[in-house]
């Protein structure tokens, strides 16, 4: 299974609400994913045999899966170490939160795994079908920032995340903000910019920089730019295998502002730690002239 | 401790008068500088740091550095510019590309300035090792 999908797989075949989904993201946050969870994502362990071992006891697997002749140590192992490095804890959390037990989490699991496509591609698709079909020209290109943007966020700032229509908490964004975007220009005209309140950004330049950040100031702006420039030269470098030639300009940086532009599309990105909004569109006004507050 | 090793054997091969390299990071965003500054330090290098192409072909020229990690993405004078100047005023200086808009026309564009190497972000401790002993050798070479 790709794990990373995890959250975005269950969202978009109704499995949960959008609303639990976010509830359940910050469930994710605390949590560890036990072996079991592993050793099921791995294929190590069926999920009828993990019912039956340990309905409830996340951290005695180890010892139950080898005394039970399940596994060897040195698999107990090997899954420890996966554990260290993959994205499960959306799956762990569904059991801590009673929502799924080892049965149902192993059938979604399988589903996930044998999925085609992309369920991040498949969600902004979705999204511009149903409220922004003037975007429709523009579906390919930001179904493949997002799908890079949100990989990017969940390996640089260890979180699951999952993407969603735009409606962000009145509490998140009424109050101080910050906006960066960055623009791309040459074969096609692409800007992508994130809105967030400032005690998400905050958060996010921090988990990037592996600094303390405790203010939205000059560190946390130009922590959260080179984010961004970093995913925006990923795509640069993937278009330019396709033979799209694309400059980077200079990340901007606003505060109290909301980003404009036209042929924009607003997403609203939901992580362990809260939620900003994504912002893609062809072209974008100045920071300067954009709404102010 | 394998990256100890690398470390002490790097300083004990730099042979430059026993002086460490002196490396110019040119980059306009502070955390990079930061972060890259910690991964030279390691290596024994002395870091002296620009924030545009501006700034990084004065200091170039005043304080005569062994190598040169370039960012291209920056305000005023950008990296590609700065390469051109660099390569006109010091021919054999040694400069890595360290930039996040790494597509092949920029990759070829660098390459034909001039530059040693293109390192796309975000960067690993490994590729910066290598970028510095590819320095550390032209330097001792042009001793």
């Amino acid at each position: 299974m790709n794990s990373l999908y995890f959250a975005q797989y269950l969202v978009n075949e109704g499995v949960i609400a959008e609303r639990e989904a976010k509830e359940l993201l910050k469930e994710a946050e605390k949590t560890t994913p036990g072996l079991a969870v592993v050793a099921l994502a791995e294929g190590a362990v069926s999920a009828s045999k993990l019912a039956e071992l340990m309905p409830f006891e996340k951290d005695a697997f180890s010892k139950l899966a080898v005394a039970e002749g399940l596994l060897f140590a040195s698999q107990v192992e090997k899954l420890q170490e996966a554990r260290s490095t993959d994205g499960l804890k959306t799956a762990q959390a569904l059991l801590d939160v009673g929502k799924m037990d080892f049965m149902e989490l192993g059938r979604w699991m399988a589903a996930c795994g044998s999925m085609e496509g992309s369920p991040f591609k498949e969600s902004v698709r979705r999204i511009i079908a149903e409220q922004n079909e003037e975007l429709e020209a523009e579906e390919g290109l930001y179904a493949d920032f997002t799908e890079l943007f949100m990989r990017s966020l969940m390996r640089f700032m260890d979180t699951p995340a999952i993407v969603t229509e735009c409606a962000p908490d009145i509490e998140e964004t009424l109050f101080a903000t910050h906006t960066v975007s960055q623009r791309l220009s040459g074969s096609v005209s692409f800007v992508s910019g994130l809105y967030a309140s400032d005690k998400v950004f905050i958060e996010m330049a921090q988990r990037y920089s592996h600094e303390l950040i405790d203010e939205a100031d000059e560190m946390a702006e130009d922590c959260v730019s080179e984010f961004l420039n970093v995913v925006n030269g990923l795509f640069v470098v993937d278009l330019g295998k396709r033979d799209f030639d694309l400059d980077l300009e200079t990340p901007r940086v606003g505060k109290n502002t909301k980003p404009m532009g036209s042929r924009q599309l607003q997403l609203c990105v939901d992580t362990g730690f809260g939620a900003f909004t994504l912002v893609l569109a062809s072209d974008e006004v100045t920071l300067s002239d954009a709404h102010h507050y | 401790m394998e990256d100890n090793n690398e470390m002490e054997n790097m300083q004990e091969k730099s042979g430059l008068d026993d002086r460490p390299l002196r490396i110019l990071i040119t980059d306009d965003s502070k955390l990079l500088r930061k972060k890259l500054r910690l991964e030279l330090e390691k290596f024994g290098c002395e870091v002296l740091e620009a924030q545009n192409g501006k700034d990084a072909v004065m200091l170039t020229l005043q304080e005569k550095p062994d190598g040169v990690f370039l960012d291209i993405v920056m305000p005023e004078v950008g990296g590609i510019e700065a390469l051109r100047v660099m390569k006109e005023v010091s021919p054999e200086l040694p400069v890595i590309m360290l930039s996040s808009a790494g597509t092949p026309q920029k990759l070829m564009e660098t390459l034909k300035l001039g530059a040693l190497d293109f390192i796309q972000k975000p960067y690993t401790s490994a590729q910066i090792a290598k970028a510095i002993e590819s320095i550390r050798k032209k330097a001792v070479g042009d001793e």
